[in-house]
């Protein structure tokens, strides 16, 4: 036994399971025929769906005639059944082909992976860092110190956080922050023509840019994981292991830092695994408020303008990743957990 | 201690930076909320495309706000006078068809230095016509029998039917319309390109065009030096769903008055969807105007005092009416089939629909709504040469709609305050209304204050809302035969003369062409696959003989008085009921010179970029 | 103790020999947030029920010549811009003529809209949470206990499920059930008319919900499965429904208890985001999403944010007042505690 107890009581988590290595490479196997039952009745919802990509055409330009919509209907090939049209998509898709947008004319996949995902990555993804970066140690200190005015405070401030409508705080946010005291700048990426100057103003004008986007955005993921952070710190701090390390006389501090924060992290470590899909799918409603053009409202435009090839290649690979990190956090979950087997 | 002063120091920058625009960079930053999809000249949908392209395009005319028809890259308007425009008749007086001389301008050169030439009009017409292209706007390229070619400026149109708007740059006809003519010199490698790989793989032909043609670099700006226009100004950068920016071009053949260094030096165009956000950035100093889309519905009373004495509101009127169309499918004329709750309610027989209009009080309504919308009771906007101003003006007269309705047969006889009546084959109905629209804001209002209108007669109301993609398509609004929506469905459309009947609403209250041997051309129905505009049903022989009458008629003061004879039959049929014209509202900054649409025949404040200017700089404001 | 810990913390505790759901209660009467997030979901809850009766005015009444009123407890001087009430006086003494909230845009009472979306709201709320716990409940429990394929595939059609994104979804399906092609949709515009859309979005929020509970109580169900009273009931030959339903939920209960009064709280969220997008409740119903969505025309008018205000202030304090409960409710059902007081 080493002199801070490891042997006589591991921590949990920390066992290794074979059989756990088998269950993750059973479940990648499976989530394939999931991809493609799930394309297949994206695409069918979307095709049983009054409308075409022809009705954008029709609705903006009153001299379309009926000659030019059924020859269009032809040329697009809108006059077969979707499941035809499903085939070929599947066939060019699996060729890494999916098709140029009909809107926009360019290839559905540039569109999305070129134009939107780079900025929802960067709005979304900054959103969860600074999340985890102001929950983490919220928590721990929260959880150190319980029951104090801090700690009511700051549980005050989640039960707020996790309350409040997205796209109100947005609004009011902006409201107040540009129109009211014209600090920052009332949505969008960034001020036009700005790459032309120096690297520096250019950093700082989308860092203004970013701010409130961010903060709105990242206000529930902050509060819900500052209470679980806090939870599952608490929860550490009174198992055995660290009672005993605490009796040998260390200091508080080397005692929180090697072993409890280790291990509730863990817990926190899968709820963040879930999350991280979410960062890619976007978040339409802080998109739309703030004019960032991000996944979430190419995908809703794409939907409602009938743009079938963007509304596939974004819903199919938000689809993937998400099923993909489903898999890695029960992988973790069980991990952790090992009351769950997985015959 | 220095490290305060650098925190302190750094968020000042940060706070401090602001928007860079107006005077101090002698540029122009405008707020949009909606983006075009690309560039090219040949497809998508108009009015979102018409304002940035009129920066980079310009057509052989234009209108100024006086509606005066003026030469852009022509060197004049054709005639009748000036002999440019000749009509050929037979001996026995019949049409046989119609020539138009133009002359391109000299120093008309493309942003490249090109010269603009007879070539570009020719292949232009080329790619109109190809099969393969997803062209939208041939029925007046239908029209065009065949373009001679006389030399590098000189061309000739022959039409093979008459087109009596020849010279009208704003109306869908095709090589007047002002972003019409592309160069040739950048379209045609690729053009050529996109449809010989198309026929190769005719399985794959659309996404071939779509991807190869119609998303090539000079319509999504992939490559700046491809886009190239005949316009004010020239192509910079285009940051996909944020902004589109463009420079003067010196060389431009229209010129303000004064040197052109007075005037603004570039545009950059913002693209920001929700509205309220960008009413923010527009209080906020970050815009300098709006386009005219962008503050559809707000009260301009309201936005003047926001905007607190440092904006310019302009109210014009759009060219739009927003009307209440009306299911005529119930007609005895459709018996057996058509639509029978339309026929229950007989929304068919006129005294309904002069019932319904009196029971709304269409004054207030319009102010509730859409603050400085003009009560309408014609389908041609005021203003237009062919109004008609001594129409009977329905006033709001509950007791007169209640009188109607009991003529009708309808009374409350179960005391629950919605009409009914017994139909001929013995059932009981109520009068319940459905009312179908898109989700915009003021048409929920819309809704919401004709439910209590209707409510007074005995008339209920069942409003529902369809995103404008699914109401618009031709499965749903060209299905009223079917009862896809069978009581009312509400929108606006463009209600000019100065525009070709055939496509704006005149075009769509015509049923038959007494030309075609096919008996109601113009009503959707079974027999002709639900085909045509006609999405009511309504039918009048006598206006579609007038209707037909003014189409083949040159002269603009005949055709005026031929299309006043059409209002005032409808003024009293009321095929739909006219609410009111919408307004357009444009804010700009005050100093902001000729930034102005003026009327509705010029439709944006785009119509004359190039004399866009601070006055502080020196601009002359000549409007 | 510091003032804080006072108005926060549990009062002093007795020592009782109990039931456990009585040790349960007697734990969450001591939680003071829980206990006044319940009774200001209580007074909420009645206000709206009794809305007719509470406020003279029609919710749908306009009157176009008080448009954006100010706020004012105070009646109008001029008797000929009172609306028509419904009654001269609320049962709690309101009068007709005084807009508490002021008006909107068309000259609508602003506290009645807000009664009457509170009604809209709550019921979502209530439903969709009550109606995806139970779902999600009952199918974990039943994958649970009957293990092997059966659990595998379940497990496996929850992950499909949760990989759909829930905007685009709901956009699809409000887009198919509002199309005239479908017999479904078109059965259910005649069937439930203006009450059409609370139905659809219920019922989308529901289907796209339940996973979390399923979750859950699919855990629980699993460690429980192999207890020794799990084991017993089985021995006595009891058919696998009653296990189900007679032991293995209710020692879940408090699980779904937890999860649902949580889920209200969201469920409301869900429903004013897709209000503000459109694809909601559609007026002229009221709910408190769509008068949020319609209010953010009228920012910059004189009195316009209060259109705004109200409604967000009452969304905000029922999810929070929901969360409050939930939490409560957690630390009270908490199974390690159950003997504890």
């Amino acid at each position: 036994m080493d002199p801070w107890g490891r042997e006589a009581n591991p921590p949990p988590g920390l066992v290794s399971h074979p059989r756990v290595f088998a269950f993750l490479v059973r479940r990648l196997l499976s989530a394939v025929p999931a991809l493609f039952l799930l394309s297949l009745v994206i695409y069918a919802l979307l095709a049983l769906k009054p409308g075409d990509p022809l009705d954008e055409l029709r609705f903006g330009n009153p001299g379309f005639t009926f000659e030019d919509y059924q020859r269009l209907v032809k040329l697009y090939g809108l006059d077969k059944p979707w499941y035809l049209r499903y085939w070929y998509w599947l066939g060019r898709a699996l060729r890494g082909d999916f098709g140029p947008s009909r809107r926009y004319g360019m290839p559905a996949a540039e569109f999305i992976f070129r134009h939107r995902l780079p900025n929802t990555l960067l709005l979304s993804g900054l959103a969860m860092v600074a999340a985890f970066v102001v929950a983490v140690p919220a928590g721990v200190i929260c959880a150190l110190r319980p029951h104090s005015l801090l700690d009511y405070t700051v549980a005050t401030l989640n039960f707020l956080g996790i309350s409040v409508p997205v796209f109100w705080l947005g609004i009011m946010l902006i409201w107040i922050f540009s129109v009211r005291l014209g600090w920052l700048p009332a949505g969008s990426m960034g001020t036009p023509g700005l790459e032309a100057e120096s690297g520096w103003a250019y950093l700082v004008d989308r860092l203004r840019h970013l701010v409130l986007p961010v903060f709105a955005l990242s206000a529930i993921q902050m509060a819900t994981w500052t209470r679980f952070m806090r939870s599952s710190m608490l929860e550490v701090i009174n198992q055995e292991f660290i009672r005993t390390a605490r009796a040998k006389g260390l200091s508080e501090r080397y005692v929180v830092l090697k072993h409890a924060l280790r291990n509730a992290l863990l817990p926190i470590i899968t709820l963040v695994a879930l999350a991280i899909p979410g960062i890619f799918s976007g978040a339409v409603l802080t998109e739309t408020v703030f004019n960032w053009p991000g996944m979430g409202r190419a995908i809703y435009d794409a939907i409602l303008a009938n743009d079938f090839n963007v509304s596939m290649v974004a819903l199919m690979f938000i689809s993937t990743l998400i099923l993909l990190f489903n898999i890695l956090a029960d992988v973790a979950y069980a991990l952790v957990d090992p009351r769950i087997r997985y015959d | 201690m220095k490290k305060g002063v650098l925190w302190a120091g750094l968020i000042g920058v940060f706070l401090g930076l602001t928007a860079w625009g107006g005077p101090a960079l002698n540029n122009l930053i405008i707020g949009a909320t909606q983006e075009p999809d690309q560039l090219n000249p040949w497809e998508g949908a108009a009015d979102t495309k018409e304002n940035i392209l009129a920066l980079l395009f310009i057509g052989l005319t234009y209108f100024d706000i006086h509606g005066n028809l003026l030469p852009g890259l022509a060197t004049e308007v054709p005639t009748g006078q000036n002999g440019r425009l000749r009509v050929i008749y037979d001996a026995a007086g019949n049409f046989v068809r119609q020539e138009v001389d133009w002359t391109l301008r000299d120093d008309a050169f493309w942003s490249d230095g090109v010269p603009i030439t007879t070539d570009d009009v020719v292949f232009t017409f080329e790619v109109q016509n190809h099969p393969l292209i997803p062209v939208t706007f041939r029925t007046f390229s239908n029209k065009v029998q065949e373009i001679i070619v006389k030399d590098k400026k000189n061309f000739t149109i022959i039409y093979n039917s008459p087109n009596p708007f020849y010279a009208n740059p704003s109306g869908r006809i095709g090589l007047a319309r002002f972003y019409d003519i592309a160069p040739k010199h950048v379209w045609e490698p690729i053009f050529r390109e996109a449809i010989r790989e198309a026929q190769a793989q005719p399985d794959k032909a659309a996404d071939i065009i779509t991807a190869k043609f119609l998303g090539a670099d000079p319509a999504t700006g992939r490559d700046p030096g491809k886009v190239v226009g005949s316009g004010p100004f020239r192509f910079v950068e285009w940051v996909k769903n944020q902004y589109i920016q463009v420079a003067r071009r010196p060389d431009f053949f229209l010129m303000p008055p004064g040197p052109a260094e007075n005037y603004v030096q570039e545009v950059i165009v913002r693209f920001i969807i929700h509205e309220p956000t960008l009413l923010a950035a527009l209080f906020a100093g970050e815009l300098d105007a709006t386009d005219d889309i962008a503050l559809s519905g707000y009260d301009p009373k309201v936005l003047s005092a926001q905007g607190g004495g440092m904006f310019r509101v302009e109210v014009f009127p759009s060219g739009f009416i927003e009307m209440l169309n009306f299911n005529h499918f119930g007609h005895p004329r459709y018996a057996p089939e058509g639509c029978q709750i339309a026929r229950d309610l007989l929304l068919h027989d006129v005294r309904t629909r002069q019932a319904i209009i009196m029971a709304i009080d269409r004054e207030a309504l319009a102010e509730a709504v859409f603050p400085g919308a003009i009560v309408s009771n014609s389908f041609v906007v005021r203003g237009d040469i062919g109004y008609n101003p001594d129409l009977i003006h329905w006033p709001y007269d509950p007791e007169k709609a209640k009188a109607l309705l009991a003529e009708l047969g309808w009374a409350d006889t179960d005391g629950n305050g919605v009409l009914d009546r017994i139909t001929p084959d013995g059932r009981k109905v109520e009068f319940r209304l459905p009312h179908v629209t898109t989700p915009a804001p003021f048409r929920m209002r819309t809704q919401e204050l004709l439910l209590e209108y209707l409510a007074e007669v005995g008339i209920k109301l069942e409003p529902s809302t369809l995103p404008a993609a699914v109401l618009f398509s031709t499965e749903f609004i060209n299905r009223g035969f079917l009862c896809s929506w069978p009581g009312i469905i509400e929108y606006a459309a463009g209600g000019g003369i100065g525009e070709v009947p055939a496509d704006e609403i005149s075009g769509e209250l015509w049923a038959d062409d007494p030309a075609t041997p096919v008996p109601l051309d113009n009503v959707p129905r079974p027999e002709n696959a639900f085909a045509g505009s006609n999405v009511r049903g309504h039918v009048h022989e006598e206006y579609d003989r007038l209707h037909f009458l003014a189409l083949s008629e040159f002269d603009l003061g005949k055709r005026a008085e031929i299309i006043k004879k059409m209002q005032v039959l409808f003024n009293w049929e009321l095929p739909f009921i006219p609410l009111y014209e919408r307004v357009e509202i444009v804010m700009s900054k005050v100093g902001l010179a000729n930034y102005i649409t003026g009327s509705a025949i010029t439709r944006t404040p785009f119509w004359n970029a190039w004399m866009w200017g601070w006055s502080e700089r020196g601009a002359v404001p000549v409007y | 103790m510091p003032w804080w810990t006072r108005a926060f913390a549990t009062t002093e505790r007795k020592e009782r020999s109990v039931s456990a759901g009585a040790l349960a209660w007697a734990r969450l009467c001591r939680h003071r947030l829980a206990i006044f997030g319940g009774i200001v979901i209580l007074i909420l809850a009645f206000a709206a029920a009794f809305a007719p009766y509470i406020s003279p005015y029609d919710p749908a009444r306009s009157n176009l010549r008080l448009r954006f009123g100010a706020p004012s407890l105070k009646p109008p001087p001029d008797p000929r811009a009172f609306p028509r009430c419904t009654r001269p006086r609320g049962i709690l003494g309101w009068p007709c003529g005084v807009h508490p909230f002021g008006t909107d845009d068309l000259g609508r009472d602003i506290l009645t809209r807000v009664l009457y979306g509170g009604r809209v709201s709550l019921c979502v709320g209530f439903t969709a949470a009550l109606g995806s716990t139970l779902l999600g409940g009952l199918l974990g429990a039943v994958a649970a206990y009957v293990g092997g394929w059966a659990d595998a595939g379940m497990s496996r059609f929850t992950d499909t499920m949760l990989a759909i994104p829930q905007f685009p979804l709901l956009l699809i399906l409000s887009g198919l059930l509002a199309s005239r092609e479908l017999p479904l949709a078109v059965h259910l515009s005649e069937l439930l008319g203006a009450a059409k859309s609370i139905v659809v979005i219920v019922f989308v929020i529901t289907v796209l919900s339940w996973m979390p509970a399923f979750r859950l109580v699919r855990g629980e169900v699993l460690s429980l499965k192999e207890r020794e009273f799990a084991l017993a009931v089985k021995a006595i030959g009891a058919s696998p429904a009653r296990i189900i339903l007679r032991h293995l939920i209710p020692n879940a209960f408090h699980l779904l208890i937890v999860q649902s009064t949580l889920m209200v709280g969201e469920a409301i969220l869900i429903e004013s985001g897709l209000s503000f997008l459109g694809l909601g409740i559609q007026p002229p119903a009221v709910s408190w999403g769509n008068m949020l969505s319609r209010a953010q025309e009228f920012l910059y008018y004189p009195n316009g944010i209060y259109i705004a205000l109200f409604p967000g202030i009452f969304i905000f304090l029922t999810v929070l007042c929901f969360n409050f409960v939930g939490d409560g409710l957690r630390d009270a059902l908490d199974p390690r505690f159950a003997h504890r007081v």
